[in-house]
């Protein structure tokens, strides 16, 4: 029964399921293919292959060859399982020479604690069935995952016939699940499968074992915007493996947005003969031409070049240094005194991806803070000695002299329990001063970021400590999944609430949001088909929030958001501020955002116009020309200030064009909903849309 | 029930004095307000949905029998059933009103009595962002209140409100799972500035709440002034809560929650705070 809700749930339509009353939860039954969507594969020193000769379950078995100390874990999707009921696990294994381990484990996925199958076994040269049966305990969220890691030095391990699913009676002791002969892994052809503009959207497809006289991979695609289409069957060889690089075809390939390839191998009468397997996709639309520093749309990413590129190709065009990669703060730079590790590879590979780069002034080593906590906090103690922070500051700030010229000093110091241990307004307005001060006289065009506030006790205290004067732009966090983008929503008043801060000190200084999101991973949302939404969260929400925290971003006059983060991968559905999937691979929220900037960077805000109460139209003067017109353009964005539709008091003008929250286009609307919609017009039609468009009441300032 | 017995119930021993005050022009927007729930219930005009903030709202109608109905402004505007289920008898009015400011997340009691002296009590929690800086409301729950029960059969609706209490102390939000009514489902929490977090999934907030209590775990949490009004299907619990926390605000809330039972359970559809005083 559960197999058939999951191939229900699953929905590939046109392929049939196998008729076994206790399915197989997992996607991963045989390894030659490789790892399927979804699952978290990391490891060093050791090559995954299909085994082509006959195994225990037949030609398809994965080949994993281990050099010395060779590690591999793969971590499986988090999905939801029936508590109290009795499931087995089985795996297929053998070692030559004998030797490697294998481990398997059953998690809560929200807490990480082994929960069940909890299992350590040597390979021998015989093929050897790792079984289990148990009933699960509870987990906090109903949802699992689950861990299967392997180790071995110079060694070849064999694996196959991965099997998890309720056994409800008892089975046999020889009773052995109707195993698929073949696998199917899809992976994409492009840094985390996302193209820019009109590049085709290609993919790898991997099929192991055996595959049946006239056997065929059958695939659809889905996309974000609601299409699903089925791609031609690929005739299959009839046994061994098989790769190809596939293209997707059809209208749907021309749309920007997210797209979900389902494939499986079937037999010539549709049975299946592998489990489905999924990819996800992803295209934008072009974005603005980088580097462009007045650019509003920054994250945190990882300084490797598949990272970058992914990131550069949805629009983002700043990249803030953090923990993303650390490459700026003392506590990783200076790890003794004075042996300094510069990072000028990675700060030229950003660059020549297109980035800005706010670096951070931040945290202090260990030997200098005195602090003696280990891992990740140990560097976030206050330095004890200004004149080494004042060292450390003329130190990287020379070193990088034109090629990181803004800097942000220190990360969330009004946390003194996580990233500011010990410190306190008063000495990290001397830092800040100090931080300027020989900024400054190093880089005169240098741009320094201060406060970094969240609470409104930190800026508060800190500009009473005097730090007005030593900061060039004032920065402030915030995670916040609310639906943004309506007058005077959360961001907006912390906008106020810094300027009018300020107010008391002298000229309000710009503010930057250097860091923050829709929070973690129930806020992300998710388009794998077997993502649970009491893990990921409903997606089109979540893509609609996250375009709309930018967005407001803009509308309140603030220089620009840096989300966080994309620089870490975990198994999907853990609870993480990672905006990833594993892969890597991504979430729909970034598509939005492709579509946000491809329309409104280098584009001035204009104003905010309220055709009716509850409907915001953020005009910008697009003065650059743009796929969408050539030549200056008038771009609205038009949504809904609240969660519900709300119908247009007055038709758009014909003339103008309209473009959907990922960037295709799209009928003129007749309400304006959560989604964010692309209105772009010249000349009178653009005169005539701002006229449909007045403002009726205008709301109040607090 | 007299009416003056109504009073005593509505706002309890401590009185209307103990309550957080409204200033004048506040005042004025929730009187109007009022006015507005007043005909929207009797004559249907304006629609009720129409007082709602698009931003999140809960609309809660009890009737004699302890049924309920329990929707957001949407299916009032789309389910004419819906929203007959909030209709009152021509010649409905407010009598004693109470107003409570936690800043500009305001909660409201009134008892509001019929033309055959019958009465409903009607809770709301409203925002200032309706055209010209009106009052809208996030929340409304109005039922008939002539067969109130004793202050003791809101014990464990209370009890549900005080788990709150603990869970915020002891870092274990995880906990309120079960007492959160999944849908639909709102809470407030407005901090200074009116930087409102606003959430309309349980498992949203209880994510948010629990990342906040990471973060800044309050040393203190303690409720207070908790007053409960019930008919014994539906709870409104108001009261005073002090527990700062770097990230939903370093000051002392009001709060308001909504409960109703469900499958013989207290299950909270409603949280709401906002706070009085913020550093």
């Amino acid at each position: 029964m559960t197999f058939l809700l999951l191939a229900a749930a699953l929905g590939l339509a046109g392929i049939q399921t196998a008729a076994l009353e206790n399915g197989n939860v997992l996607a991963l039954e045989r390894f030659g293919a490789g790892a399927p969507g979804g699952w978290l594969v990391s490891g060093e020193n050791y090559a995954w292959d299909a085994e082509t000769g006959t195994g225990q379950l037949g030609p398809g078995a994965g080949c994993i060859r281990f050099g010395e100390a060779g590690t591999v874990e793969l971590a499986s999707p988090a999905r939801r399982l029936d508590d109290g009921k009795p499931y087995t696990l089985l795996l297929w294994f053998r070692g030559e020479p004998a030797g490697a381990q294998v481990s398997v484990s059953l998690h809560d996925n929200e807490t990480r604690h082994t929960l069940a199958f909890e299992k350590t076994a040597a390979a021998t040269q015989n093929w050897q069935q790792l079984r289990m049966t148990q009933a699960l305990p509870e987990a906090v969220k109903g949802c699992y995952y689950l861990r299967l890691a392997a180790k071995g030095a110079n060694t070849t391990l064999w694996l196959d016939g991965l099997w998890l699913g309720v056994t409800e009676p008892q089975p046999p002791a020889d009773w052995q699940p109707d195993w698929h002969s073949a696998s199917v892994a899809l992976a994409p052809e492009e840094p985390w499968g996302v193209v820019a503009g009109a590049a085709p959207l290609r993919y790898q497809a991997r099929v192991a074992g055996v595959t049946a006289r006239g056997a065929q991979l059958k695939t659809r695609v889905v996309s974000t915007t609601g299409e699903c289409a089925e791609q031609p069957a690929i005739p299959l060889d009839a046994a061994g493996t098989w790769s190809s690089i596939c293209e997707i075809h059809g209208d749907i390939a021309n749309r920007f947005g997210m797209f979900r390839v389902e494939a499986a191998v079937v037999d010539e009468s549709g049975k299946p003969l592998s489990p489905m397997t999924e990819t996800l996709l992803a295209r934008a639309p072009d974005p603005f031409p980088a580097p462009f520093r007045d650019s509003y749309f920054g994250i945190h990413v990882k300084l490797i070049a598949p990272d970058l590129e992914a990131m550069s190709r949805l629009g983002y065009k700043w990249l803030r240094i953090h923990d993303a990669s650390g490459i700026t703060k003392w506590g990783m730079i200076e790890p003794e005194p004075g042996q300094w590790i510069w990072h000028d590879d990675e700060v030229a590979l950003a660059h020549e991806k297109g980035f800005c780069i706010l670096g951070m002034l931040d945290s202090a080593p260990p030997w200098e803070s005195g602090a003696e906590e280990q891992g990740y906090f140990s560097i976030y103690s206050a330095p004890k000695d200004p004149e080494k922070w004042r060292n450390y500051v003329q130190k990287v700030v020379e070193h990088y002299k034109g090629a990181i010229d803004d800097w942000e000093v220190w990360n969330e110091p009004w946390n003194p329990i996580g990233f500011f241990k010990g410190g306190n307004p008063q000495l990290y307005t001397e830092l800040l001063k100090i931080a300027y001060t020989e900024t400054k006289a190093i880089n005169p065009n240098a741009v320094v970021i201060g406060l970094d506030t969240w609470p409104p006790y930190w800026d508060a205290m800190t500009l009473a400590a005097g730090a007005y004067d030593y900061y060039d732009v004032l920065s402030f966090h915030r995670y916040d999944p609310s639906m943004h983008g309506y007058p005077n929503d959360p961001i907006d008043r912390i906008a106020k609430r810094l300027r009018n801060a300020q107010e008391q000190y002298g000229q309000p200084k710009p503010l930057m949001f250097s860091e923050g999101g829709p929070d973690v991973t129930i806020f992300h949302g998710s388009f794998f088909s077997f993502a649970e939404p009491v893990l990921t969260g409903d997606w089109s929400w979540c893509a609609d929030q996250y375009a709309r925290m930018y967005l407001t971003t803009i509308a309140s006059d603030v220089q620009r958001f840096f989300a966080y983060s994309v620089h870490n991968y975990t198994h999907h559905g853990y609870s993480t501020h990672m905006i990833v999937e594993p892969g890597p691979l991504l979430r729909p929220l970034h598509l939005t955002l492709a579509a946000l900037a491809h329309f409104v960077d280098g584009a001035d805000y204009v104003e905010r116009l309220l055709p009716d109460h509850d409907i915001s139209a953020h005009v910008f003067a697009q003065s650059h020309d743009r796929p969408y017109a050539k030549g200056p353009s008038t771009v609205v964005v038009l949504h809904a200030n609240g969660l519900d539709p709300e119908p247009l008091p007055q038709a758009i003008p014909e003339g103008v064009a309209c473009y959907d929250r990922w960037g295709n286009p799209a009928a003129l609307p007749t309400e304006a909903v959560r989604s964010p919609v692309y209105l772009v017009a010249t000349g009178d039609a653009a005169t005539a849309l701002m006229s449909a468009l007045a403002t009726n009441n205008p709301v109040p300032q607090p | 029930m007299l009416r003056t017995a109504l009073v005593l119930v509505l706002v309890g021993d401590v009185g209307a004095c103990a309550c957080a005050q409204v200033f004048p022009e506040e005042r004025e927007g929730l009187e109007t307000l009022l006015g507005q729930i007043e005909t929207s219930l009797t004559t249907q005009t304006p629609p009720l949905w129409s007082l709602f903030s698009p931003l999140g709202s809960l609309a809660i109608a009890g009737k004699g029998d302890g049924s309920y109905t329990v929707v957001r402004r949407d299916n009032l505007r789309h389910n004419p059933d819906a929203s007959a289920a909030f209709a009152l008898p021509a010649g409905t009015a407010a009598t004693f009103r109470v107003f409570e400011s936690a800043r500009e997340l305001t909660t409201g009691r009134a008892i509001l009595e019929g033309p055959g002296n019958e009465h409903w009590l009607a809770a709301f929690t409203a925002l200032p962002d309706g055209p010209g800086g009106a009052y809208r409301l996030t929340a409304l729950c109005i039922f008939p209140a002539d067969q109130l029960l004793p202050a003791e059969a809101a014990r464990d609706a209370v009890m549900v409100v005080k788990e709150w209490e603990r869970v915020v102390r002891e870092g274990q939000m995880t906990d309120l799972r079960r007492y959160l009514y999944p849908e639909p489902f709102l809470s407030i929490m407005g901090k200074g500035g009116m930087e409102l977090f606003l959430y309309v999934d349980p498992e949203h907030y209880l994510t948010m709440a629990r990342y906040a209590i990471e973060v800044g775990r309050p040393e203190i949490s303690e409720m207070s002034e908790i007053h409960a009004v019930t008919n014994g299907t539906i709870t409104v619990v108001t009261g005073k809560w002090k527990a700062p926390n770097v990230v939903f605000g370093l000051g002392d809330y009001r709060f308001t929650a909504f409960l109703v039972k469900s499958a013989k359970a207290w299950k909270v559809a409603g949280m709401f705070m906002g706070t009085q005083t913020q550093y």
